[in-house]
């Protein structure tokens, strides 16, 4: 049979008009903009013999960007997960002042650019700031160590971590939980039980963008960290540098690895909505 | 008493219930204050710390003047474009069935789960001269990377998905009846858009354009890759700041992010005022800046 | 001694009074129904006996033990929800032993035990072969009854059922009607559940409780309440009801003659199947009507005349009556009463 690309399928009898020029829009455009590029990448890639690709993704430096990159990442998803579980409790469940205020607050990562947010996180934790100054009274250094990194990265990804929990918190059927009580359940035993289960998947999810978000983070982190090879060196600043030193190969090297990590998450991601979707 | 006892103790239960939520809320809203509000707060306590005289002069610096211009420049391209692919894109995967209709919404996701930085990279791969498609730029006689369509392309990139994600629950939420009601009245494809869609999606529509407004202007990683970083002539607002922080003028630098802030909290205040009349439906979760 | 006691039962949401004086009380084993239309309080007087919602003022007892002030989790009543409220990650085996596992270790029964017991339950209601199952695989009726499996699974000495048949269609809600009855009559529990459907709740319960507004209008066996409605609230709730406006008159002669002054006006509530039809006026036909409608459909033939004024009068009459009648649309005919009820 011959796969009509018009999409006029003979045994669909009606589609709203537009079809064709939608359809045509849309691909063009990804086209271009998103998959253009990243055959350029995959292409350059490729031009790198095995040796070299094996080299430049796994040298030392980089090897050290990775391990600071994920494990810093992983962390402070780990805070925003567990963080965010509790603001979004607390905000649907119980009655705080402001809510609506502090509502809004959980987006502000989103408002602020990133670079903003590395130039007054740094200046925060730094030796004049509110809170670096009594943070260095008592001999903790936040900026240019990876507790700063951390910082940033809990401040740029935890909305993500709040805002997939909200909405299944606030769809929660309340009957469900009124039923574990008459059954004789205790407070723990329906959080555990009941509440716990139904909210893990968007727990997950929130905490896979989180850590994809903090993985990719750059304007704010490079600010804060002090950018020291080995030991406060991010994958994407790597990137970054041996784009600038020209060292293409190396670079495209490492940035392959970084988009095939992302696709990986990308495609978590998608496995984990199509298995909730399933469930109900 | 037994009875009495009983009481007692459901008090007290009562008690350690109330003060478990008071300290749960507590520490919510203390994370929320010291985490996330105050990096806002610095921002606008520093910038006046000259005085309103210098915050003015730092505006009026010509640097800024150029860099928000090349922000403005930017932005004037990239918004109607996105605003075309977002509305095909939305009315292409929520109206037909098709093969491939997963895979082009997971692409959708691919900007925010990559790093803005690999993204700049790939352009610079692509379109530099020693890159894949160096050869056709220069024989064309263009300059993409270290120039402005450089910046359009990589603004681009990391923006085009805002506003057809937003369209795209909307549009599913509101199913197809009415545009084949419309059709079975005899509309004609443009009506049906004009007359049924658009006055239905317009507060999703309008919420898209400006996520997709304070994403382009604040956009930092991407850019700042392709930029080459070239004095009155590459310089976007976010990078502006970068340079002004490292030239240790860090008023100045917080005097700029004010207007960036003012874009961003402008993007959340619409946000607030839209949901608050339920003007948009209320998503499964969105990608920001 | 009665299982379940309410004393004067108060509750407001807001200013909206939803139970206003409540008291009523039910032995044990009866199947007791709670009628009423929506708004009526019915599902909130539920709550309360379940512990899901605390009165303003007033009291409940169960079996004789003011519970006013104890937890739901400690009175052991099954309660069957509207909607089921099944629990969607866990499979129907998991749902059912639910009540078991979350017991004090103390009293918990070993795994085996709970193993047994949720099978006997699953077969019980016939369920036995959809333990591994997830509740968004199941049908509504089996939803329904995995609900109530659930809720029996704790050994409750009350079950509360709130619209059990509520969001199931037509048919499987008459099935399972029956064999809730016959499941009743086999487990002797005491329950109470609640319906907006008089014909649900005149055919199962042994007793009826019919609310309106926050207030109980009567309670009565379905007899009772059916041959004797004490207002007409229940009167109207519980069938079709004409309306007539006629003089008594001091003989006890009924007119209906709209310039009469004699006698006192009273409102003649009469049931369309006591509506009588005759081709000639006589004295038990006193009023003119036209024919207006007819559906000959089903076991009663359903008449609605019009009288002069324009009043719409619906008569259920036998196959055989109307037969022998022989109407069609616009026929005359005269309207008497065979049975009326007055409400002081």
């Amino acid at each position: 049979m011959k796969i009509s690309w018009s999409g006029k399928s003979k045994t669909r009898g009606f589609r709203l008009p537009g079809f064709g020029i939608s359809m045509g829009i849309t691909w063009l455009y990804i086209s271009i903009i998103l998959l253009l590029p990243s055959a350029g990448l995959f292409l350059k890639a490729s031009e790198v013999s095995f040796d070299e690709f094996w080299k430049a993704v796994f040298s030392l430096r980089a090897l050290k960007s990775y391990q600071i990159s994920f494990s810093l990442s992983l962390l402070s998803a780990l805070v925003n997960t567990i963080m965010g579980f509790i603001v979004a409790w607390v905000l649907v469940r119980y009655r705080v002042p402001f809510s609506g205020l502090f509502d809004a607050l959980i987006d502000l990562p989103f408002a602020l650019p990133t670079a903003v947010a590395g130039v007054s996180l740094t200046w925060l934790y730094g030796p004049n700031g509110w809170i670096g100054r009594h943070l260095e009274s008592i001999g903790i250094k936040v900026v240019h160590t990876p507790l700063g990194i951390i910082i940033a990265l809990i401040f740029v990804s935890f909305p993500f971590a709040v805002r997939t929990v909200i909405p299944v918190l606030k769809e929660m059927d309340l009957e469900v939980e009124e039923c574990a009580r008459c059954l004789g359940a205790r407070r723990w035993q329906i959080f555990l039980k009941i509440i716990f289960p139904t909210v893990f998947p968007a727990l997950l999810t929130g905490f896979t963008l989180s850590f994809a978000r903090a993985l990719g983070e750059y304007g704010s982190v490079i600010f804060i960290s002090g950018n020291q090879p080995f030991k406060t060196e991010i994958a994407p600043l790597l990137v970054a540098i041996k784009l600038e030193e020209y060292e293409y190969t190396a670079c495209a090297s490492i940035a392959v690895f970084l988009m095939t990590v992302s696709l990986l998450i990308l495609i978590f991601l998608n496995i984990l909505e199509s298995f909730s979707k399933g469930e109900r | 008493m037994r009875i009495v006892a009983q009481l007692s103790n459901s008090r007290k239960k009562k008690f350690l219930i109330l003060a478990f939520r008071f300290i749960l809320s507590l520490l919510a809203c203390s994370f929320l204050v010291i985490f996330i509000f105050t990096p806002l707060l610095a921002v606008f306590s520093n910038a006046f710390q000259k005085g309103v005289s210098f915050y003015l002069e730092m505006l009026k610096r010509e640097e800024t003047i150029s860099a928000l211009t090349l922000t403005l420049g930017i932005l004037i391209i990239v918004l109607p474009l996105n605003v075309i692919f977002g509305v095909a894109c939305a009315w292409y995967v929520t109206k037909y069935q098709f093969r491939g209709k997963r895979f082009l919404v997971a692409l959708l996701d691919l900007p925010f789960t990559l790093s803005p930085v690999v993204a700049g990279t790939m352009l610079v791969l692509l379109y530099s001269v020693n890159g894949v498609l160096g050869w056709v730029v220069e024989s064309l006689g263009m300059k993409i990377i270290f120039a402005f369509p450089g910046l359009v392309i990589a603004t681009l990139f990391v923006t085009f998905p805002f506003i057809a994600r937003e369209l795209i629950p909307v549009m599913e939420e509101q199913g197809s009846e009415m545009e084949e009601a419309g059709r079975m009245l005899g509309a004609s494809g443009r009506h049906i858009f004009f007359r049924i869609t658009l006055p239905n999606i317009k507060w999703g529509l309008f919420y898209g354009v400006v996520l997709c407004v304070a994403r382009c202007v604040g956009e930092f990683g991407a850019v700042s890759v392709v930029s080459g970083h070239i004095r009155g002539k590459t310089i976007t607002l976010p990078l502006e700041i970068e340079i002004l922080y490292n030239e240790y003028n860090l008023v100045g630098a917080f005097c700029l992010a004010t207007v960036l802030c003012g874009t961003g909290l402008l993007s959340l205040i619409l946000r607030k005022w839209i949901e608050s009349s339920e003007k948009v439906s209320k998503r499964r979760y969105f990608f920001g800046d | 001694m009665a299982v379940i006691e309410l004393r004067n039962i108060f509750k407001k949401f807001g200013d909206f009074v939803a139970l206003d004086d409540v008291s009523f009380s039910v032995d044990k084993g009866e199947l007791v129904a709670l009628l009423g239309p929506s708004g009526s309080g019915k599902t909130t007087l539920l709550r309360v006996i379940a512990g899901l919602e605390r009165p303003d003022s007033g009291a409940v007892f169960l079996e004789g033990r003011d519970v006013t002030e104890e937890d739901p989790r400690d009175r052991g009543i099954g309660f069957v929800f509207q909607h089921y409220a099944l629990f969607k990650h866990m499979t129907v085996f998991e749902n059912v032993a639910f009540g078991l596992r979350v017991k004090p270790r103390k009293v918990r029964p070993s795994e085996s035990e709970i193993r047994e017991k949720v099978m006997k339950l699953l077969h019980l209601v016939q369920l036995d072969f959809l333990a591994d199952r997830y509740p968004s695989q199941l049908s509504g009726g089996q939803r329904q009854r995995v609900a109530l499996a659930r809720a029996l699974a704790i050994e409750p000495y009350i079950l509360l059922l709130d619209e059990p048949f509520g969001s199931l269609d037509a048919r499987v809600r008459k099935e399972l009607r029956r064999w809730l009855r016959r499941l009743h009559d086999e487990i002797q529990v005491t329950s109470v559940f609640v319906t907006h459907d008089q014909e649900e709740a005149l055919e199962l319960a042994d007793r009826v409780v019919i609310t309106n507004q926050g207030r109980v209008e009567q309670i009565g066996s379905p007899e009772e309440v059916y041959f004797n409605p004490a207002t007409p609230f229940v009167f109207q709730f519980l069938g079709d009801v004409n309306l007539f406006h006629g003089r008594e008159l001091s003989s006890g002669e009924i007119v209906f003659i709209q310039n009469e002054t004699a006698g006192i006006e009273k409102k003649f509530y009469v049931r369309p199947n006591q509506v009588s039809l005759s081709l000639v006026q006589s004295l038990e036909h006193p009023l003119q009507c036209k024919v207006n409608y007819i559906n000959p459909a089903g076991p009663m033939v359903k008449v609605e005349v019009v009288d002069i004024r324009g009043n719409h009068i619906l008569a259920l009459l036998t196959q055989d009556d109307y037969n022998r009648l022989g109407l069609k649309k616009n026929t005359t005919v005269y309207v008497g009463i065979k049975e009326h009820k007055v409400f002081e």
